[in-house]
Order: C-alpha cells, then sequence, then structure tokens
C-alpha cells in the first residue's frame, strides 16, 4: 500500500511536471518574463503582450530620425527583445507625411508605428487611422498621451533662443523674448526660421493680440530667414548673423557637438514646447509588436531616443533627456498641446502674415 | 510614286498616333489634374473635396499675386537676357572660331550643369553673403588697405540683382546646348559673305549668324525665360532673406509649406503659368512655321569650317575661363571647403587645422546610399534613352509630316517645362496609388515617368531646333533614292542631328541625377536616389555632410558630362 502511495506520488510529479513542459513548449520557448519597470500595468498583460509581439517577430517603423539615430535606437530595443526585427523607415518633413498620409489611405503601404506630425494630427483622427492603446499603462507622464488615447508622445522640441560666442556673451543676448525688439538687433542681426514654429507654439499663451503686435514688431527688424532651424545655427556658427530667435535645443546640439562656437539659452516668460507623436495604425501587420516598441520608445527609450536623435527627448523635468535636465520646472513652459493643434496651421498662416513672409 | 506617298502618309499618320497617344499620357494626365484640382477643395484624392471657383479668387484677386508676378518677370526677363549673351558668345567662340582649347573649353563649360541648383545657390550664398561671404572678406581686405573701412559687403547677394546673377550664370550651360548644335550646322559660306562684304566679325555674328539662328535662339530664349519663371532654388536660398517673393516661391508656401496643403490654390496659380507658356508658344509656333527658310544644313555642300580669331584668339578664351570659374571654380571650392569642416565657416588659416575627412566616412556609413547609388545609376541610363526617343519622334512628326494637328503635338510636349516639379509629382502619386494594376508606385520606374514627362520639353527643344536646321531636300533625295521611311530617318535624319541628339542626352542624363522635387514626392521605402538623400541631409541641417556628398555627386556628373563631351566630339567628326 506504502508502495503504491508513493508510485501514485512519483505519478502525480510526472505529470505536472510534463504539463509545464508542454506548457512551456506551447509558449514558443519562451520563459516568462518579469515586467520591467517601465510597465504599469497588470504583470499578466505584459506577458501577453510579449508573447504575442514576439509572434509577430517585427515592427515596421516611420519615424523622422535619420539612419543612424534610428540605428542607435532599433539595436537597444533589439538588445531587449532579439526575437522582434525593427524596421525603420524616414518619415522627414512635410512633403513626406503627407506621401505617407495618402499610401495610409489608399491602402499602398503597410506600416505599424508612424510619427504623426502636429499639422496631421486632425485629418489621421477623422480618418480614424490609430488605434486606441492604454499608453498609462506604460510608465509615462500623463501629459504624454492624446486624449483620444490614439498616440504618445516620444519626444519634444525645446524652443529658444542661441548666439554665437565669438561675437556675443551671455550678458549681451536678449534675456526675453521682447528684448529682441531692442533696435540693435535690427538688420540681419537675428536670424530666423521661415517657418514660424517658435511663434506657433507661444500663440495660445500669449494671445492673438500680443502676439501679432510682437511679430509685426519682430518683422520689422528685418531679420535674416532661412528655412531650417539646423540650416540657421550652421549659419550662426559660421558668424553671418550673431543671434537666433527660435532655435530648438536639438538643432543647436547637432552643430555644437562638432565643436561650433555657439550657445543655447531660454528667453523669458514662457518657452514653447512641441511634441512628437507616435501610433500604432489601425491596420498594422504587426499591433502587439508595434505596443510593445512604442511603449519602451515612450519611457525606457527615452534616453537611447534623446542620444540619437541630438537631445530631442522629452523635455520635462524629471526625464534623462538633455531637455529634461535643462528644464527646472513645468511651470517654465508653454506646452502645445491637444487642444491647440487643430488651430497650428490657424496661427501658422498668422504668424507668416505677421512677420511679413507671406507676400 | 503613289504607293511610296502613300506609304509616307500612313507612316506619318502612325508616327502620330504612337507618339501622340505617349504625349498624352506622359502629359495631359498630369496637366488635367492639376486643372482639375483647381477647382477643387480639400486634399486630392480624400473624400470630402467639392467643386469650386475660390482657388482661382483667392488666387487673382490677391494684391501680393501680382508683385510676386512682377518680381517673377524681371528675374526670368534679367536670367534670360543674361545667360543667353554670354551663351551665344560662347557657343560662338566653341564652335566657330579658333579659339585655343575649345575641347577642354566645351567641357568646361558643361560642368556647371553637374551642380545641383541647392548647392550652387547655398555655395554663393557662402561666398557673397554680405557679413561673411568669402568674396567679400578678401575684397574688404583689400578695401582696408586703401582706407575703406566696411563691416559688411561690398557686394550682397541677398538682392533681386544677386539673384538675376545667379540665374543668369546657371542658365548658361543648357542655353548652349540648345544653340550649339544650331551653330555647329550653319552653313559658314553665310559668314563668309559677311566678311567677304566687308563686315567684321561682330558685325556678321550679329547681322547674319544670330538672325539665321534666331529660331534656335528663340526657342532656347522661351524655354528659359518659362525655366526662369518657374525656378525655385535661387529665389528660396536668395530672395527669401532677402525679403523677395517669386511666383515659385510662393507657389512653395501655398502647397509644401502649410499642412494641408492648400494644392487647389497652388494648381491655381499653376494654372497661370501654363497660360502664360501658351502666349509665349503662340509666338515661338509662329517664329518657326516658316522654318525653311533658317535651315542651314542643305545638299549644297555643307562643310563647317572656324573662323580665325588672330590675336584674340587667348583673351576670348580667358573670357570662356573666366565664366568657369565664376560658374565652378569658386562655388565648387566652398562646397569642398565644407565638406573638409566640421562646421561650415569662412576659409582661413585658423580652421586649416581643422579639416577632416569626417563628412565622407559618415556619406559612405549611410547604408541607403548603396541603394541610392544603384536606383540613381538605372535612372541614369534609363531617362536619357526614353526622353529623347519620345522627343525626337514628337520633333520628327511636327516639323516634317503634315499630319493635322502636328503643331498641337509639339506644343503639348512642351507643357511639362512649364508645370512646377511638385505638381508633376503630386499627379502621378494620385494616378498611380490610384490604378494599383500597374504595380510601379514606390519604385524608380514612376520616378522615371515622371523625370521623362520633366524633362520631354527639353527634348522635344534640342531636336526640334536641330531638325529645323536640316533642309529637307536631304529626305527628298532619300525618298527618290528608294530609302523607306525608317531608313530615311536613321541614315539621313539622325546622323544629321546626332551632335545635338547627344548634348540633349547629356543634359537629360544630368539633370535626372540631380532632380530633387519630382524624386522626393516619389519617395517610398525602395526608390531612394542620391538627389533625395543630399535633400534630407540638408533638411537635417548637415551641411557639411550635404557638401561632402555634393562634391562626390558633382565628380560623377562631371565624368558623364566629359564622357558625353568625348562622345559628341567623335561624332561630329564621323558625320
Amino acid at each position: 500500500m506504502k508502495r503504491r502511495v508513493l508510485h501514485l506520488r512519483w505519478m502525480a510529479f510526472f505529470v505536472v511536471m510534463s504539463c509545464l513542459l508542454i506548457s512551456l513548449s506551447l509558449d514558443n520557448g519562451t520563459a516568462i518574463a518579469a515586467a520591467p519597470d517601465w510597465w504599469k500595468g497588470p504583470a499578466q498583460e505584459y506577458d501577453q503582450l510579449l508573447k504575442n509581439a514576439e509572434k509577430e517577430g517585427k515592427v515596421i517603423w516611420y519615424d523622422s530620425a535619420d539612419e543612424e539615430g534610428a540605428t542607435m535606437i532599433t539595436e537597444a530595443f533589439n538588445k531587449l527583445y532579439p526575437k522582434i526585427k525593427v524596421e525603420h523607415m524616414r518619415a522627414h518633413g512635410l512633403d513626406s507625411r503627407e506621401t505617407i498620409l495618402r499610401e495610409i489611405h489608399s491602402g499602398a503601404t503597410k506600416m505599424d508605428v508612424l510619427e504623426v506630425s502636429d499639422e496631421l494630427q486632425t485629418t489621421y483622427a477623422e480618418l480614424k487611422l490609430f488605434k486606441k492603446v492604454d499608453w498609462l499603462k506604460f510608465r509615462v507622464d500623463p501629459i504624454m498621451p492624446s486624449k483620444d488615447g490614439t498616440q504618445v508622445k516620444v519626444g519634444g522640441s525645446l524652443h529658444g533662443a542661441a548666439y554665437n560666442t565669438g561675437k556675443l556673451s551671455l550678458q549681451d543676448v536678449p534675456k526675453t523674448w521682447e528684448e529682441f525688439l531692442d533696435p540693435k538687433w535690427k538688420e540681419r542681426k537675428i536670424g530666423m526660421d521661415t517657418r514660424p514654429k517658435t511663434w506657433v507654439g507661444l500663440w495660445p499663451a500669449w494671445g492673438d493680440k500680443k502676439m501679432t503686435e510682437f511679430l509685426n514688431k519682430l518683422g520689422q527688424q528685418k531679420p535674416l530667414y532661412k528655412r531650417g532651424t539646423t540650416a540657421l545655427v550652421q549659419s550662426l556658427a559660421a558668424g553671418e548673423f550673431p543671434l537666433m530667435a527660435g532655435a530648438t535645443f536639438d538643432s543647436y546640439n547637432k552643430v555644437k557637438s562638432k565643436g561650433a562656437p555657439i550657445d543655447f539659452y531660454l528667453p523669458k516668460p514662457m518657452v514653447p514646447v512641441t511634441f512628437e507623436r507616435e501610433g500604432v495604425l489601425s491596420n498594422a501587420p504587426n499591433p502587439n509588436a508595434a505596443t510593445l516598441f512604442l511603449g519602451w520608445l515612450a519611457t525606457a527609450g527615452q534616453e537611447i531616443r534623446d542620444k540619437a536623435t541630438n537631445g530631442e527627448g522629452i523635455p520635462l523635468p524629471g526625464y534623462n533627456t538633455g531637455g529634461g535636465r535643462l528644464v527646472k520646472s513645468k511651470d517654465q513652459l508653454f506646452i502645445f498641446d491637444d487642444e491647440w493643434l487643430s488651430k497650428k496651421s490657424e496661427f501658422t498662416e498668422k504668424a507668416t502674415i505677421a512677420l511679413g513672409l507671406k507676400k | 510614286m503613289f504607293d511610296r506617298n502613300k506609304l509616307r502618309v500612313e507612316w506619318e499618320r502612325g508616327a502620330f498616333i504612337l507618339t501622340g497617344g505617349i504625349v498624352a499620357f506622359l502629359v495631359l494626365v498630369p496637366v488635367g489634374i492639376l486643372v482639375w484640382s483647381s477647382f477643387r477643395t480639400g486634399r486630392p484624392g480624400f473624400p470630402g473635396g467639392t467643386y469650386t471657383l475660390a482657388n482661382y479668387v483667392k488666387a487673382y484677386v490677391d494684391p501680393s499675386t501680382y508683385s510676386c508676378l512682377l518680381n517673377s518677370v524681371l528675374y526670368a526677363t534679367g536670367d534670360s537676357i543674361l545667360s543667353i549673351s554670354i551663351a551665344i558668345t560662347l557657343a560662338w567662340l566653341l564652335e566657330r572660331t579658333n579659339m585655343p582649347f575649345r575641347n577642354l573649353g566645351y567641357a568646361l563649360i558643361l560642368v556647371p550643369m553637374a551642380i545641383p541648383g541647392m548647392l550652387f545657390s547655398i555655395a554663393w550664398s557662402m561666398l557673397l553673403t554680405p557679413s561673411i561671404g568669402f568674396i567679400n572678406i578678401v575684397l574688404r581686405g583689400v578695401l582696408n588697405l586703401f582706407g575703406f573701412n566696411m563691416t559688411e559687403g561690398p557686394f550682397n547677394i541677398y538682392s533681386l540683382p544677386g539673384m538675376v546673377f545667379l540665374g543668369g550664370l546657371r542658365s548658361v550651360p543648357t542655353l548652349l546646348l540648345m544653340i550649339v548644335g544650331a551653330f555647329r550646322m550653319m552653313d559658314p559660306s553665310l559668314e563668309e559673305a559677311a566678311l567677304v562684304a566687308g563686315a567684321g566679325r561682330l558685325t556678321s555674328l550679329r547681322r547674319v549668324v544670330i538672325p539665321v539662328l534666331r529660331p534656335a535662339i528663340f526657342v532656347a530664349f522661351i524655354y528659359v525665360f518659362i525655366g526662369a519663371l518657374e525656378q525655385f532654388e535661387i529665389p528660396a536660398v536668395i530672395g527669401i532673406p532677402a525679403g523677395i517673393f517669386v511666383f515659385s516661391t510662393k507657389i512653395f508656401f501655398e502647397a509644401t509649406a502649410k499642412s494641408p496643403p492648400d494644392f487647389g490654390l497652388t494648381n491655381a496659380y499653376g494654372v497661370a503659368f501654363i497660360i502664360i507658356s501658351i502666349g509665349l508658344l503662340y509666338w515661338y509656333a509662329k517664329a518657326t512655321a516658316r522654318a525653311e527658310r533658317f535651315a542651314t544644313i542643305t545638299g549644297k555642300g555643307y562643310r563647317p569650317r572656324v573662323i580665325d580669331l588672330g590675336s584674340w584668339r587667348y583673351p576670348a578664351f580667358l573670357l570662356l575661363f573666366s565664366y568657369f570659374f565664376l560658374i565652378v571654380v569658386l562655388p565648387v571650392f566652398i562646397l569642398l571647403w565644407n565638406s573638409l569642416m566640421p562646421y561650415y565657416q569662412a576659409p582661413s588659416f585658423k580652421a586649416l587645422s581643422q579639416i577632416s575627412l569626417k563628412n565622407y566616412e559618415f556619406i559612405l556609413k549611410v547604408p541607403r546610399v548603396t541603394l541610392a547609388v544603384k536606383n540613381t545609376l538605372t535612372l541614369v541610363a534609363l531617362t536619357p534613352f526614353v526622353t529623347m526617343f519620345i522627343a525626337f519622334m514628337v520633333s520628327w512628326v511636327a516639323v516634317r509630316s503634315k499630319v493635322k494637328g502636328r503643331r498641337l503635338l509639339d506644343s503639348v510636349a512642351f507643357l511639362p517645362h512649364t508645370m512646377p516639379s511638385v505638381v508633376i509629382g503630386l499627379a502621378l502619386v494620385l494616378v498611380y496609388l490610384n490604378l494599383r494594376f500597374i504595380p510601379i508606385y514606390g519604385t524608380i520606374w514612376i520616378i522615371l515617368i515622371g523625370l521623362v514627362t520633366k524633362y520631354i520639353a527639353y527634348g522635344t527643344r534640342t531636336s526640334t531646333s536641330a531638325i529645323l536646321q536640316v533642309h529637307k531636300e536631304l529626305e527628298e533625295a532619300a525618298d527618290v533614292s528608294g530609302a523607306s521611311p525608317l531608313k530615311k530617318i536613321m541614315q539621313v535624319t539622325l546622323p544629321l542631328i546626332l551632335p545635338a541628339f547627344v548634348n540633349g542626352f547629356i543634359w537629360v542624363a544630368v539633370h535626372s541625377m540631380r532632380e530633387v522635387s519630382i524624386a522626393l514626392m516619389l519617395f517610398s521605402k525602395k526608390n531612394a536616389v542620391i538627389s533625395s538623400i543630399l535633400w534630407e541631409l540638408w533638411q537635417d541641417g548637415r551641411a557639411t555632410e550635404t557638401s561632402a556628398l555634393g562634391v562626390m555627386l558633382i565628380l560623377t556628373l562631371v565624368i558623364i558630362t566629359v564622357s558625353g563631351r568625348i562622345i559628341v566630339r567623335r561624332l561630329s567628326r564621323q558625320y
């Protein structure tokens, strides 16, 4: 009898072990991983997401990072998730984003994750091209997911000013935006982008009247206009003009890292921040891998994204990004967010006219 | 005899239908989309748009449209006059005189085509920016020695004269290629007669050569004038910092600098381009209506000869080299300098310590460059063949056949030259996203179609002016000898115009390699080309890396143009 009980115990042990082995083999060989610290939701959900993502094995990612930066990001992700291959395709500039929009709409191109410019937010929402995801299950700042949950912020541009250190010192530069109107900065002393992104970013904070008056006066300073902030920062470094209004932190970093004699600072009273948003497409062929990748990019991937994009990580206090370290408090910033996006084109038009750029 | 005539008529009709079909597909589809979308609201291809006249009201009630138009006309006129003056002088020196180093000179003159417009404009902005332009720095140094203390200038490239100066310099190679064939093939006995009658060399150039070559020059002038109206790079890089807006930069602001792009408004402006061009085409048609008057290759002892410049030979070469220095040496020098720097700075001894090849290393490491090189080479090999073949067919039908509608065919082939490349690109996107059973969207073949459409106008101008110079008595002689229509074209017409044809071929090849707008509009995963990568780098603010790729591109294009020149030279000797 005793022997029989022992025998049955051994039988039970083998059955349990066999079941465990079978369940592991059905998991495609993946051990159940502990949820990482950038995941806030239930651990089981993470496991399920990971399992499905690994089954899909691929993410097609359209983003503005250049190849060098994108490689840094995908390699970092692949170190963590070697079974998910990230294929990067560049979506850069309004032209190519318009083309991508047409391709998605016509079904000519399949992709999983897409960075969407502010200008196209409304269109994507109207056409319901993005999938809803509960981004708060990832450890993101509550302001990072869009209100409708279709996108999450993965980076941001901090708009400030820059100056050529060979021509000016920090004492000489205008400390507030209004000080740029001083007559000493007249006639090609200030470099500015033809695309008034900085001023559009400030528009809701200052309102129509103040902004229009300011831009009228700024236009009368006869700044030197060029297209593209990095091109302007290059000219600033070369000494074409001593001061630049509306420099972005990433464009400054790009040139500064090569040893250029320039410096960046944040004029008062408000510093505009514009964000880069990405979402998972409704018809994504790999939706789980896409969600996992994007969730990582918005949280743990921020540090590497910041490096890969010369400082285009989330510029909020508490983030281990260049902008995050520069900004002391959220109150210092004006965050151009969801409620203003639909008005961006209108602000852009008004700013262009107020500066005298549209003739 | 009746049968032969019938065969000729059938052949001409067949050629007209075939060529007409191809041209209609290439040209009328984008033109149709341009006109259609000028009456639409909303994004083309998306639901919700309606028919409207509002785009026209907005475009043509706005007074700024007319100030931009005036700037465009001033710019285009200045550009065309400056470039035609230089081009005629250089064409005459190269083809009709014994100026030394003519072959070298010819190769040098074609080199500027190898510099993409954006790089050329950027280079000149680095040379003549009032504060840090290299030429201005050097000139200020010299002026300071004479007691003139200046902190800026003396030159300011950011001005209308600055734009005209650059535009004029830049249009010369195109004009030269269009008219040089006519200079080469002109019967020299006309000049000799003028000289015998006591006219000086300049007088004979002014009173004999130019009037005889008027159709070719007029066609080229119209081409460059319209091209200058549509020109974007110089007005964007030089005009915008000066606050000078032209029609093309206005269109750019409407089409691409905002979202959603206002294509309806853009295309309402584009229709104005087409109307202006139709007006110019009417003049052109009148000028070429009596084409035979201007035929200079006849069956009567055609033998090109050169004019002895005597003691003016070397100063003539110096003149040509000065042009080359301005358009190639200075801009390439500044690009090369920039490509060796970590960030842009004016050339100085102090900056010499920072020279490195890092930008070149960076370019060679970009993985997509390999794919882009492969795609670009495929396009460079195919686009000129297809373009010049269609162009020759169009020109032959227009000039030699008697089919009704032949002039219309020629005019239709000219229309793409008046259309902004952005519009051509957009039209192709809309067409091939909808015609998915033709699986070329996202491939290089759609770019090929875009480039052929864009350059067919140049191809037809080159081959039309060349065919106009060949008197039809030569073809009639072939007819009498019993040659078939195809044999007549292959053995009489084509060999006689081959140098001009190959010049056109080189022009299309070089421009295909540097065309940006169409490649960007049609850009997808697998069809990156060098020019789109160049643009991407520039947009990223990688000015020094852009310069490095630019220098590499220019070197490649120089090899193509110089090899092309060698081929043309051999062909010229052969025929």
